[in-house]
């Protein structure tokens, strides 16, 4: 056993007794009850808003609007600026490409998110959530980092190598991500672009047994991973380019140019299980709207960026056929304080909505509206109801297929598990929609005047609509009792402004939709 | 604490003084620490000192006052080219102008630095009480943040934190401007324990971190209502009519302390019952222990070095100097264990490599040029991920408070190849500065002749290995230095090299050729993993 890994274990005997004696590592390793085959291909991004995010302006409790223009009155949006998901929900106004994911059934959202004893610091708050550690312990590791080491107890000892010649998880940005954090590693590599090369000069190094033969030998490493691996990623993003048109200009929107940085990468057929992301910003004490115009300022343009990078990225992977390999995680430390302050803004809080996306998701939002008092003191906070630990169970049991038992390892506690996917409700509707009620790729797209759009049909109603991403029915092109077969309208943009467009094709409970562009 | 450190060789654990003579290899290793990038005249300056002499010259006052930004941007109508923009009132118009002169300015002190601790020990004052120029957008408020931590740079901690608290900059930055009477702004007085002061420690109950509670952050939050900005003076002062009159009563961990209505000098009575506890001074020794030494704190080290400094800073009044003069000058501190155990970090390596290799660095009778090269310099060293003036949040660079990497964190694969482009730029390229002056190239000449015989191979490498490793490489490494320098050649024939060049000075091709062997082999150096060690 080389030095590092030594170490390494000897390390983890005595900060994680909770979970892994130098023992368990090693058995864990050689048969680590994961499956493999199965999840190969899925990836989860997670889409980290630093500086803790105001949940009750992101997702709005529909039935305690009154009492949020009471306790928030500096930054409550105007009624008729949230876009309404239902009777009881809405989306800020800036998020129109949110609500057409929630449409498209992508979309679902966790309310009430959060851990017993939250703490307001953004530094800890962050920890625990990249952490999965509870409120009183320390934990050094990654979640995510944990489960990656069941997989690679080795790493990086010979990585990458040709049984994984991918890097493990990848961060975009210059830092690496706590969450990838192993007990003494990082697994994660660190991208800011997709086409750097690298050499690594250094060889001959020997290394004493001192600190400085010890931060040596990292450095090296570091250096000849970073040569392999920036190899594999240059060579994988040249096989797929960028085709979403909902994408804004590069630098607009730094999430964005992120995500297709992710999005890039995925089409090219890299295997990378994870990707983490992140928009900063988030952290909204002073000026989170403007005065008197609420539904705008600082908080309203991150979250249009949040939604315009989410939807273009969804579309991205469409485009390219990967959209049931992926699923996305919107979240952030904390939420905001339930009252404002008077600097139109709010201070740090508890519990916050997590928003989770993909073709395969449950497209609901789960968990019952927070509770909004008349009143409220100034330190009263978002009640917790899900543990985010519970979410994080939830993908390692549905999208990466780890036992519960892992799950509990990793973890430190077991935790429920949610519905997060549509086959998580009901396999045979997930089936029937994309066997029988199907949409198939319009073209031209974009549509300059006319365009026939092609679907297979079920038996029954079926209708074929058209709305603008912020959810306004603009045209009914089908609405009509068919027969099970392949069909075809023609549409005609008669009058329609240039933009992007959501077409919708519904049976019942089961739809498909698509973006088109009129130009 | 973890046993990693158990398997690894400790070193000494004492804070005696290191006695005699540094020596060549020690006075490498002390300004390597505390400069950005210890040249080989400074080092060969230092040597023949006794550890004390060195470190009360590193501490020395500075005689010549800091020297002031300059506008070097003819956009700025209001501040001619070359005059200093720092007492004209803040113009949101001219910010992009004044905001590159403030970066640069900074940078180029670095650049220029003396052998001193002044600047380092202004970088860590910057990256522990944190304010961000894309926040403060009032240059003149950056400014007197940068004047206060630097002039503060090797004074008193407790004087400081107090001096801090009501600094326009951070007065800004963290909100105390909008924390009044009735709607109080805690943001402040959360970062002022967290992380100014006495430190967070482990959650034991809901709101009680330890060393302080929520509790104590809303009655702190109290104590510091009332105090503005004001932006024609460049003035913080305080609004009574703002301020929080009530009696403040602290949480047990304070003993219940109770802080009265004392007006604008209340805030200083905060900092004493915060700094009444050992906590505090123990919270800045291990920060700067990881800033000087190794970032791994073993239990010994912490009953060991930590604990009998903390002692001593409180003793001497949270006085910077004998801090740094006992950690500094001790055994454990040159112990030959800790000699290249700390990763530089962007502008150690990117500054560093500029100073240690004698690059041609424009001087002040082009202002322009000399602030559009650090402007290069700056970049190189953001897309390191350290934006000098800008950090990424209020706690600072995650490489100097994240555990467990701590700072192997500014080592990844993104940042490996920033580095390398740093080398190349360096080396190999030519520069300019900013346009309309000359191209600037790095001339390896100035850096051979500063071995005593640069013609005999194993000297002119010895004096490049000494001066950019932390220990001597071993002997594949030279063979392999020698392959690149004098390809299948005996070493003789480096001999023959250097002379026909010496003699024949007029042949610039001659020139040329021996000056690319010499680029070659420091861009080899300067890209091994050993250069990126201090």
């Amino acid at each position: 056993m080389d030095r590092r890994k030594f170490i390494k274990n000897a390390a983890s005997f005595v900060t994680l007794p909770l979970l892994l004696n130098g023992q368990a590592i090693q058995v864990l390793g050689a048969n680590s009850g994961i499956n493999l085959e199965q999840t190969k291909g899925r990836a989860l991004v997670l889409i980290q808003l630093d500086g803790g995010n105001d949940g009750l302006n992101t997702l709005i409790p529909l039935n305690m609007y009154d009492n949020l223009v009471k306790v928030r009155p500096d930054v409550v949006l105007p009624e008729n600026k949230i876009l309404s998901l239902n009777d009881l929900q809405g989306v800020h106004t800036s998020m129109s490409g949110v609500k057409s994911l929630f449409e498209e059934e992508k979309m679902m959202f966790i309310q009430n998110v959060g851990y017993p004893q939250p703490n307001l610091s953004h530094f800890r708050s962050k920890e625990i959530l990249l952490s999965a550690s509870d409120s009183k312990s320390n934990v050094e590791s990654g979640w995510f980092g944990r489960y990656l080491e069941l997989l690679h107890p080795e790493y990086p000892e010979n990585y990458p190598d040709n049984t994984n010649p991918h890097p493990l998880a990848i961060s975009i940005g210059s830092s690496s991500s706590p969450t990838c954090q192993g007990d003494m590693t990082n697994l994660g590599i660190v991208l800011q672009n997709l086409n750097t090369s690298y050499e690594s000069q250094s060889n001959n190094t020997t290394y004493t047994d001192t600190p400085y033969g010890y931060e040596l030998e990292y450095v090296t490493k570091v250096m000849l991973s970073t040569e392999k691996y920036l190899e594999v990623v240059s060579e994988v993003s040249e096989l797929s380019e960028s085709s979403s048109l909902l994408w804004p200009e590069a630098k607009a929107n730094s999430l964005a140019d992120k995500l297709k940085i992710v999005a890039r990468l995925i089409a090219g057929g890299l295997t990378t299980p994870i990707y983490i992301v992140n928009l900063g910003g988030f952290d909204t004490h002073a000026t989170q709207v403007v005065a008197g115009e609420t539904h705008t300022g600082k908080h309203a343009e991150l979250l249009q960026k949040v939604s315009e990078a989410s939807l273009a990225f969804q579309d991205e992977l469409k485009q390219h056929g990967n959209e049931d390999d992926v699923l996305s995680l919107i979240y952030s430390e904390f939420g905001r304080r339930i009252g404002s302050n008077k600097s139109d803004g709010t201070d740090h809080g508890a519990a916050f909505p997590m928003m989770l996306f993909g073709s395969q998701v449950n497209p609901t939002v789960f968990g019952e509206n927070p509770v909004i008092p008349e009143e409220v003191e100034k330190k009263t906070n978002v009640k917790m109801k899900v543990d985010f630990r519970s979410v994080y169970a939830s993908i390692l049991h549905h999208w990466f297929d780890v036992d519960d038992s892992e799950i509990k390892n990793i973890l430190f506690n077991e935790f429920e598990i949610l519905p997060i996917l549509k086959s998580s409700v009901d396999v045979s509707e997930l089936n029937n929609k994309s066997k029988e009620l199907k949409l198939l790729p319009v073209y031209p797209n974009p549509i300059k005047n006319t365009s026939e759009i092609q679907f297979s049909s079920v038996d029954g109603w079926v209708s074929l609509k058209l709305y603008t991403l912020s959810g306004q029915l603009v045209k009914i092109l089908m609405d009509k009792s068919v027969t099970e077969e392949n069909q075809s309208v023609s549409f005609s943009r008669d009058g329609l402004a240039n933009g992007n467009y959501l077409l919708v094709l519904q049976n019942k409970n089961i739809k498909d939709s698509q973006i088109i562009s009129l130009q | 604490m973890n046993t990693a450190e158990l398997q690894l060789k400790s070193g000494v654990l004492s804070l005696n003084p290191v006695s005699g003579a540094l020596g060549f290899q020690k006075a490498k290793h002390l300004l390597n620490r505390s400069m950005f990038g210890a040249r080989l005249s400074e080092i060969n300056y230092v040597k023949e000192m006794t550890t004390e002499d060195a470190l009360e010259y590193l501490l020395r006052t500075p005689t010549e006052p800091l020297s002031k930004p300059l506008g070097v941007k003819n956009g700025d109508e209001e501040v001619p080219v070359g005059t200093s923009w720092v007492t004209t009132k803040y113009n949101s118009k001219f910010r992009g102008e004044r905001i590159y002169s403030y970066k640069n300015w900074w940078v180029n002190r670095l650049l220029q630095q003396d052998i001193s601790l002044l600047e380092k020990m202004t970088l860590f004052w910057h990256n522990h009480f944190v304010i961000e120029n894309d926040t403060v957008r009032n240059t003149n408020y950056n400014y007197l943040y940068n004047t206060l931590i630097t002039t503060q740079a090797l004074g008193n901690f407790k004087t400081l934190s107090a001096d801090m608290t009501t600094n326009v900059g951070m007065l800004q930055y963290l909100d105390g401007i909008r924390n009044d009477e009735g709607s109080p702004n805690e943001n402040y007085a959360r970062e002022l324990f967290e992380l100014f002061t006495i430190g967070k420690g482990e959650l034991i109950e809901e709101g009680n971190y330890t060393n302080y509670t929520e509790h104590d952050i809303r009655e702190a939050a109290k104590v510091l209502t009332g105090w503005k900005t004001n932006s024609d003076t460049d003035s913080a002062y305080f609004k009574e009519s703002k301020h929080d009159k009530t009696e403040k009563v602290f949480s047990e961990i304070y003993d219940k302390h109770v802080i009265i209505d004392k007006g604008e000098d209340e805030y200083k009575d905060l900092i004493e019952m915060i700094f009444s506890k050992k906590e505090t001074a123990r919270h800045l020794v291990r920060k700067l222990y990881r800033w000087f030494v190794y970032f791994r704190i073993t239990d010994d080290v912490e009953q060991n070095i930590i604990e009998p400094l903390a002692t001593l800073f409180i003793e001497n009044n949270f006085e910077i100097k004998p801090l740094l003069k006992a950690l500094l000058s001790s055994e454990h501190f040159f112990d030959e264990a800790y000699c290249g155990a700390m990763i530089k970090n962007p502008l150690e390596f990117t500054v560093g490599i500029i100073r240690q290799l004698e690059y041609s660095v424009p001087d002040a009778t082009n202002i322009q040029a000399q602030y559009g090269f650090s402007n290069t310099v700056r970049s190189y060293a953001k897309k390191q991920d350290l934006e000098l003036g800008n950090p990424p949040d209020v706690a600072g660079w995650p490489a100097w408070y994240l555990p467990p990497m701590y700072n192997e964190l500014w080592i990844n694969t993104a940042t490996i190849p920033a580095r390398s482009t740093v080398i190349q730029a360096i080396i190999k390229w030519k520069l300019r500065p900013v346009t309309g002056v000359d191209k600037i190239s790095f001339d390896p000449f100035t850096l051979a002749y500063l071995a005593e015989t640069p013609y005999d191979i194993d000297n002119l490498l010895e004096t490049f290995t000494s001066l950019l490793f932390p220990l001597p490489p071993n002997q594949e490494q030279i063979a392999d230095f020698k392959e690149t320098l004098i390809p299948g050649l005996p070493d003789f024939e480096w001999t023959a090299e250097w002379n026909n060049y010496i003699n024949k000075p007029e042949d610039e091709n001659l020139k040329i050729a021996v000056g690319n062997r010499l680029k070659n082999i420091l861009v080899k150096m300067c890209s091994m993993a050993e250069y990126q060690l201090i």
